[in-house]
C-alpha cells in the first residue's frame, strides 16, 4: 500500500517536472526573442537591455527556468512581463470565479449524466434507452461556444425568449453579494454542465451495461430480487468506481470548457486572463497559468487514484 | 469469395457492411457533402466572400441571402459553404498527425525493448492530462494563432491519446498465443506485424481517428472564436460562430446555422466511425447480417472459408 502510495505520488511530481519542461520551452526556445516581442519593433538597443535586465532575461535559458522552478517552490508564480504585478496574487483573485464555475458545472453534469446513464442503461433494448444514448451522442457533438450562445438566445437577460439570467460579465465586487455572483454564473456553468453530462452520461451507462451481465447481479436475481433492484443494489455500488474516475476524466474537460466559457460571457476568471494573456504575448504569465491549470489536472488525477485505493474493499485487501 | 461469378459483390465487403448501417450511411452523406461543398466553394459561392455590404447588414434570411448576413453585411451561407474548405484542412491534417504520433508512441511503448517502451508509456501518461486547448494556447502564444496551430496542437494532444488506448492492445496480441504460433512457425516480424497487430488494433485505431476527426473540428471552433485559429479573413464555422454572437439581439436565428453545421459534420463524424469499427472489426464480422448462425456459436460448425456456400449466404442475405 505504501509503496504504491510512493509510486503515485513520484509520478505526479515527475508529470509536473516533465509538463514544466514541455511548457517552458515551447514559450522560450521556439520564438525569437521575448524582449523584442515586449519591446516592439521600435525599442532601441538601450531599452531592450533594460527590459532584459528587469526580467532576468539576460540569464541562460537554464538558468531562468531554474529561478522559475525555484520561485515555484516559494510559491512565487513571478511576475508579469507587462505590468509587473506578481501573477500569483491575479490567479488567486481570479481562481475565485473559475473554480466555483468548475465545481458548479461538475455538479450539474453528475447530476445529469449519472441519472440518465443508469435508465439508458437499464433500458438499453427499450426505445427510451435508445433515445437517451443518441440525445448523448449528439449533445457530445455540440460545440460548447453553441451551447452556450443558444442558452443566451433562450434565458439571456434582455436577448433571450425567457430573459431571466444575466449572460454577461460578474458583480464587481466578486462575492460580496453571493447570490448575484452565483446568478452570474449559472448559464455559464449549465453550458459545461450540459457538455461534460453527456460523457458522463456516456461513462456511465457503459459501466452499468458492464455490470448487468455479472455474476453477481444474476445470484442477486435469483435470490429474488427484481432485475432493477439487483443491479441498484449489487451493481451501483461497483459503477461508483467508474463514476470516480470520470470526475478524473472531467478535469480537463472542465478546464477547457471554462477557458471558452469564461470569454463567451465575459467572466473574469483564469481562462479569460489566459487568452488575454496569450494575445499580449505575456510569455511568463502565460507560463505560470498552463502549468497551473496543468497542474491542477495532475494533482486530480493523484487525488482520484488514491480514493480508489480507500473505496475499493477489493484494491485494499490487495495491497495491504 | 470472387471466384464465384453469380454472387460477385459490386462493392468491397467493408463498404457493403457500412453501407448497410444507417449511421455509416448518414456518416458517409455528410462527409460526402462536406467535400462537395469545399470542392465548389472553390470556384463558387452565391455571393463574393470579402466584399463588404454595409447597407446590407444585419439581415435575416431571404431569397437573396439564404441565411441573412452579418454586420458587415457579408452573405452566411457562403461564408458557411467556404468555411467547409478550413474544416476539410483541419480534419485531414490533424489526424494524419495523430495517427502518425499515436501509431509511432504506441508501437513504441508496447514493442520496444522495456528499457525504452516503459519510460515512453509513462511519458504519454503524463502528455494526456495535457488538454489539448491549452496545448493550442502554449503554441499561440510565440506563433500567433493560426489552423497550423489547432492542427499540431489536436494532433500532438489526441496522437498520444491514441497511443495510450492503443498500447495495451497491441501487447495483448503481441503476447498472444497465435502470435507465439506464428512466430514458432517462422514468419517474420514485419509480416506478423501486418498479418495480425494491424487488423486487431485496426477497429480501435479507427475510432479513435474519427473521434480525432470529430474534435479537431471542436477545437478549430473554439480557437477561432477565441480569436487563436482561423485568421479573421479566412472562412471557418468557428469564426461565424463568434460573429453570430454579435448579431444575437437582431437577429436570433443566425446563431443556428453555424452551430448546426459543426455540430451535424462532427455527428457524422463519430457516427462514420462507429460504423466503419463494427464494419471491419474481424471479430463483429457478419454481426450486420444479423444471422446467427451455428458457425458462430461453434466455431467447428463454420464451412471452409472459400466455400461458395458461404459466399452464397453471405451476399445474398445482405442484399
Amino acid at each position: 500500500m505504501l509503496r504504491h502510495l510512493l509510486g503515485r505520488v513520484l509520478l505526479f511530481i515527475l508529470g509536473l517536472l516533465v509538463t514544466s519542461l514541455v511548457i517552458f520551452f515551447t514559450l522560450r526556445v521556439l520564438p525569437g526573442d521575448v524582449t523584442q516581442v515586449l519591446g516592439g519593433i521600435k525599442a532601441t538597443p538601450q531599452e531592450l537591455e533594460t527590459i532584459r535586465l528587469a526580467h532576468g532575461l539576460d540569464h541562460s535559458l537554464a538558468s531562468q527556468y531554474a529561478d522559475w522552478l525555484a520561485g515555484l517552490l516559494r510559491m512565487n508564480l513571478g511576475k508579469s512581463l507587462i505590468t509587473s504585478a506578481p501573477i500569483g496574487d491575479e490567479l488567486v483573485s481570479k481562481f475565485q470565479v473559475t473554480l466555483p464555475l468548475c465545481l458548479l458545472a461538475l455538479v450539474i453534469s453528475l447530476s445529469i449524466g449519472i441519472p440518465l446513464g443508469i435508465v439508458s442503461a437499464l433500458r438499453h433494448d427499450r426505445h427510451l434507452g435508445a433515445v437517451i444514448s443518441f440525445s448523448a451522442q449528439s449533445l457530445a457533438a455540440v460545440p460548447a461556444l453553441w451551447a452556450g450562445l443558444l442558452l443566451v438566445v433562450l434565458f439571456g437577460k434582455g436577448v433571450g425568449i425567457v430573459g431571466v439570467l444575466p449572460s454577461q460579465g460578474f458583480p464587481r465586487d466578486g462575492w460580496g453579494q453571493p447570490g448575484k455572483a452565483f446568478t452570474a454564473l449559472l448559464l455559464p456553468a449549465l453550458t459545461i454542465g450540459i457538455i461534460e453530462g453527456a460523457v458522463v452520461l456516456r461513462f456511465v451507462r457503459s459501466a452499468v451495461l458492464e455490470a448487468i451481465p455479472q455474476d453477481y447481479v444474476r445470484t442477486a436475481a435469483a435470490k429474488g430480487l427484481t432485475k432493477t433492484k439487483a443491479l441498484l443494489l449489487h451493481g451501483l455500488p461497483n459503477v461508483s468506481l467508474a463514476v470516480i474516475s470520470v470526475i478524473a476524466l472531467q478535469t480537463a474537460g472542465l478546464i477547457t470548457g471554462a477557458v471558452l466559457v469564461e470569454s463567451l460571457f465575459n467572466l473574469p476568471g483564469v481562462g479569460r486572463m489566459l487568452v488575454a494573456d496569450v494575445g499580449n504575448r505575456d510569455l511568463v504569465k502565460v507560463q505560470s497559468e498552463v502549468l497551473f491549470l496543468t497542474g491542477l489536472v495532475l494533482l486530480i488525477g493523484l487525488l482520484i487514484d488514491l480514493s480508489h485505493q480507500l473505496v475499493d474493499p477489493r484494491q485494499r485487501r490487495l495491497t495491504t | 469469395m470472387t471466384s464465384n461469378p453469380r454472387v460477385r459483390p459490386r462493392l468491397p465487403y467493408w463498404a457493403h457492411e457500412l453501407f448497410l448501417r444507417p449511421t455509416g450511411a448518414f456518416g458517409a452523406t455528410v462527409l460526402f457533402l462536406l467535400l462537395a461543398s469545399a470542392l465548389v466553394s472553390l470556384f463558387w459561392t452565391p455571393h463574393p466572400l470579402l466584399q463588404a455590404n454595409p447597407d446590407q447588414a444585419w439581415l435575416g434570411p431571404s431569397s437573396q441571402h439564404w441565411l441573412g448576413t452579418d454586420q458587415i453585411g457579408r452573405d452566411t451561407f457562403s461564408w458557411l459553404l467556404a468555411g467547409s474548405r478550413t474544416a476539410v484542412l483541419v480534419v485531414t491534417f490533424s489526424t494524419l498527425l495523430a495517427a502518425v504520433i499515436g501509431t509511432t508512441f504506441g508501437a513504441l511503448s508496447a514493442l520496444a525493448p522495456r528499457r525504452v517502451g516503459a519510460p515512453v508509456a509513462v511519458l504519454v501518461d503524463i502528455f494526456i492530462a495535457f488538454p489539448v486547448l491549452l496545448l493550442a494556447m502554449l503554441l499561440a502564444a510565440p506563433f500567433g494563432g493560426s489552423i497550423g496551430v489547432v492542427v499540431i496542437a489536436v494532433g500532438i494532444g489526441y496522437g498520444m491519446n491514441i497511443g495510450r488506448v492503443t498500447r495495451p492492445e497491441i501487447l495483448r496480441i503481441s503476447q498472444s498465443d497465435f502470435m507465439l504460433a506464428s512466430r514458432a512457425s517462422g514468419v517474420g516480424t514485419v509480416r506478423s506485424i501486418l498479418r495480425h497487430i494491424v487488423p486487431n488494433v485496426g477497429p480501435i485505431f479507427i475510432v479513435q481517428l474519427s473521434m480525432v476527426a470529430a474534435t479537431s473540428l471542436l477545437a478549430e471552433a473554439g480557437l477561432s472564436y477565441l480569436g487563436y485559429g482561423a485568421p479573421s479573413t479566412t472562412p471557418s464555422w468557428g469564426r461565424t460562430l463568434a460573429t453570430s454572437q454579435q448579431l444575437i439581439g437582431v437577429q436570433p436565428l443566425s446563431v443556428l446555422w453555424p452551430g448546426l453545421t459543426i455540430t451535424l459534420t462532427v455527428l457524422a463524424l463519430t457516427l462514420l466511425g462507429d460504423a466503419l469499427r463494427e464494419a471491419v472489426d474481424p471479430r463483429l464480422k457478419r454481426s450486420a447480417l444479423r444471422v446467427r448462425s451455428d458457425a458462430e456459436t461453434h466455431p467447428a460448425l463454420a464451412p471452409l472459408p472459400d466455400a461458395p456456400v458461404l459466399a452464397m449466404t453471405a451476399s445474398e442475405i445482405s442484399r
